[in-house]
């Protein structure tokens, strides 16, 4: 007899239906065992320990008195520059108390999230995913029932609603907080910008927000997971984060110095890299809510939207895909 | 090597054929052909390295065998585990839990993990297992300040926690006083009762010996044995007699082997050794209900023994005959012929005794 070996290769016998399960306790409460019931107890299993977790209230807590910190300087800055400068009439007031007021306030919210947001979530990430390992709680994950996918599938989840949560809530605040202290300017706010188009523009700024966080949350998942270990997966991405647009920049440099082709090839990479993609998503929407509509076209755009979401398509696929093969291939040993 | 088809009828919970890992060269597991039935106490014991956990591991899918399969509840683990997982509670080597929450708080990650309903519904149940474990007075501690005894019974209660059919242990008693060591088999022996199957890897041979009834020995990845513990215990039992003379003992010997040649069949073999008083005495391997047969024998021969212990075998010493070599050299020939099969599976009994434990 040809005996098949483990799991993933040829089946050699069709499922069996195996043999009837015994009655548990009536204590027991069993859930329903389909795979999105199933994923949706994963998800609020993850999200408990998330809440349990001393280091989320940390992360979340340095989130929100960053923005506010940033609110409370522009604040200063503005109190300042208006004791110093007798100069300045009433429009110009309004104008320099622009930053605490919407619409600019939410471009200053989401600059907050663009450059703390990623440190923070690859934090978190790196920790829920590769800390799993590093406690050896994966093999009490792996043991309990539910498929490696699923189990794959409640972190990438559980990282979506901490994004999500997480830039609204940073958002919300960073308005709110600039909109309070704009009391001590005594300018009055004007909500003439408000409409439809620009609120649909803002939710897909905020989508290119979240995107951000998900691109590193992604990249610390799939370095975590690689690593065997948090370290593997904060450090990796912080690494990419920090570096990559240093690189893209140098490369750039080089291009432009060098002059023949391969000198064009060099300066066209950093258009292919994580944060000049992203950077051109938010910057596409910034055109239409705060600097005036590019929609005539007369506004310079560097990387069209298609290209930016195309790239960062494929970082997705590389980073979730990579990661799920090395969870489902990978053996679980010590 | 025969092959061995694995079951698939409801009576049989795990049936193992042709189960291999190797990582790289090493070979870990080797053609390994196991079978534990519905309600066994199934002890599986190897020196360290000799495949348990690898083993352990394979029938829960935390790793891919290099060749061969696992069938649990009838079901091949290779393509249906997520039906297989939530009807074993299993613990494999050290139980390790997060840190940061509770010992309840874990429970209710467990039990989530395991299928079970979110929230409150479960609450009674998490408060059940703890009691049985004993640790519901510490329930609401961070698992980080448990002890290393705690830490294990807080494995037991996972294992526990949705009410299994198979309950599979990797060394359950790790880091637990003599009184938790108790505890443990007295729970594995209420599990029994209830009709578990219980999967009991351990070092601590005199604990599978009391609370088991079927086991099976690795050595080198090699499965060496596998069969009901009282025929194996039968096996290694012995009939110590001492007689006054050492003259008498020779003669005594004779006499014994003259009946052997005869036809007396339950003597599978003898040898003289000096006791720890320094006298001679006669070991016979025999079972141990032919004592007053054995002493007949030699009373009609005028030969009276002195001292006459019946002296019953202990999985201990079957476990070293099969796993130490250079015991096996000067083996008694009762234990030889158990270890004749090295390296190839050898099934004492075709039917094991379920419900009816070796020794208790």
């Amino acid at each position: 007899m040809n005996i098949a070996p483990g799991r993933g290769l040829p089946r050699e016998y069709p499922p069996e239906p195996g043999s009837p399960a015994q009655a548990r306790s009536n204590l027991v409460m069993m859930g329903r065992q389909d795979f999105t019931s199933v994923l949706l107890r994963l998800i609020g299993m993850e999200l408990y320990k998330l809440r349990r977790r001393i280091m989320s209230k940390v992360l979340s807590s340095i989130s929100i008195l960053a923005i506010l910190l940033v609110f409370v300087v522009i604040l200063l800055l503005l109190l300042v520059t208006l004791r110093n400068t007798t100069a300045l009439e009433g429009p110009q007031v309004t104008a320099a108390a622009d930053p605490l007021l919407p619409p600019l306030s939410l471009y200053i919210a989401v600059q907050v999230i663009r450059n703390l947001g990623p440190i923070l979530i690859i934090i978190l990430v790196g920790t829920i995913v590769g800390g799993e390992y590093g406690t050896g709680t994966i093999r009490l994950m792996f043991t309990r029932g539910p498929s490696r996918t699923q189990f794959f599938l409640s972190k990438i989840s559980a990282a979506i609603i901490c994004i999500a949560l997480g830039v609204l809530v940073m958002v919300s605040v960073g308005m709110l907080a600039g909109l309070l202290l704009n009391i001590f300017t005594g300018v009055t706010p004007n909500f003439a910008f408000f409409s439809a188009a620009w609120l649909g523009h803002a939710a897909l700024y905020l989508l290119a927000a979240m995107l951000n966080l998900f691109m590193y949350a992604m990249m610390a998942l799939f370095l975590s997971t690689l690593g065997r270990a948090t370290a593997a997966g904060v450090a990796g991405a912080l690494a990419w984060s920090f570096f990559e647009p240093v690189v893209g920049g140098i490369l750039v440099v080089i291009g432009r110095f060098a002059r023949n082709p391969f000198g064009n090839f060099l300066s066209t990479l950093p258009d292919y890299s994580i944060s000049s993609n992203i950077g051109a998503l938010l910057d596409n929407q910034n055109q239409y809510l705060f600097f005036g509509s590019s929609s005539d076209g007369s506004s310079p755009v560097i990387l069209p939207d298609w290209h930016a979401l195309l790239v960062l398509g494929v970082y997705l696929l590389l980073f979730i895909g990579l990661a799920w093969w090395v969870n489902e291939r990978r053996d679980i040993t010590n | 090597m025969e092959d061995i088809t694995p079951l698939y009828d409801d009576n049989t919970i795990i049936s193992t054929s042709r189960l291999t890992k190797a990582f790289g060269n090493l070979v870990a597991v080797n053609d390994l052909h196991l079978q534990v039935m519905r309600g066994d106490v199934f002890g599986f014991l190897g020196p360290n390295g000799s495949g348990k956990t690898t083993t352990i591991r394979m029938l829960l899918g935390l790793i891919r065998p290099t060749a061969g399969r696992a069938i649990i509840f009838g079901m091949d683990n290779a393509y249906q585990l997520s039906s297989i997982l939530p009807r074993i509670g299993a613990i494999v080597e050290t139980p390790v839990f997060y840190p940061y929450l509770s010992g309840a708080d874990n429970l209710r990650v467990v039990a989530a993990a395991s299928g079970m309903l979110l929230g409150s519904a479960n609450e009674r149940r998490i408060d059940e297992v703890l009691e049985i474990v004993e640790l519901r007075t510490q329930a609401k501690q961070a698992y980080r300040k448990y002890s290393l005894g705690m830490k294990q019974r807080l494995g037991i209660a996972a294992t526990l926690l949705t009410d299994p059919e198979l309950v599979l242990l990797d060394e359950p008693t790790n880091g637990l006083d003599p009184a938790g060591v108790y505890e443990i088999r007295q729970l594995i022996q209420r599990l029994s009762a209830l009709g578990k199957t219980i999967f009991l890897s351990s070092h601590i041979l005199y604990e599978v010996q009391q609370v088991c009834n079927r086991v099976a020995i690795l050595q080198h990845g090699n499965l060496i044995k596998q069969g009901n513990v009282s025929e194996l215990l039968r096996r290694g039992e012995q009939v110590e007699v001492r007689l006054n003379k050492s003259d008498e003992t020779e003669e005594a010997v004779a006499i014994l082997q003259q009946a052997q040649e005869q036809g007396i069949d339950w003597i599978l073999g003898m040898r003289i050794e000096t006791n720890r008083q320094g006298h001679p005495t006669i070991l016979i391997d025999a079972p141990t209900v032919h004592s007053a047969e054995i002493n007949a024998l030699l009373a009609r021969n005028n030969l009276f023994a002195a001292e006459l212990h019946p002296h019953e075998g202990s999985l201990e010493e079957v476990f070293l005959e099969l796993t130490t070599p250079s015991t096996s050299t000067g083996a008694r020939p009762g234990m030889a012929a158990l270890a004749g099969g090295i390296a190839q599976p050898t099934l004492i009994s075709e039917t094991p005794d379920n419900g009816k434990r070796g020794t208790q």
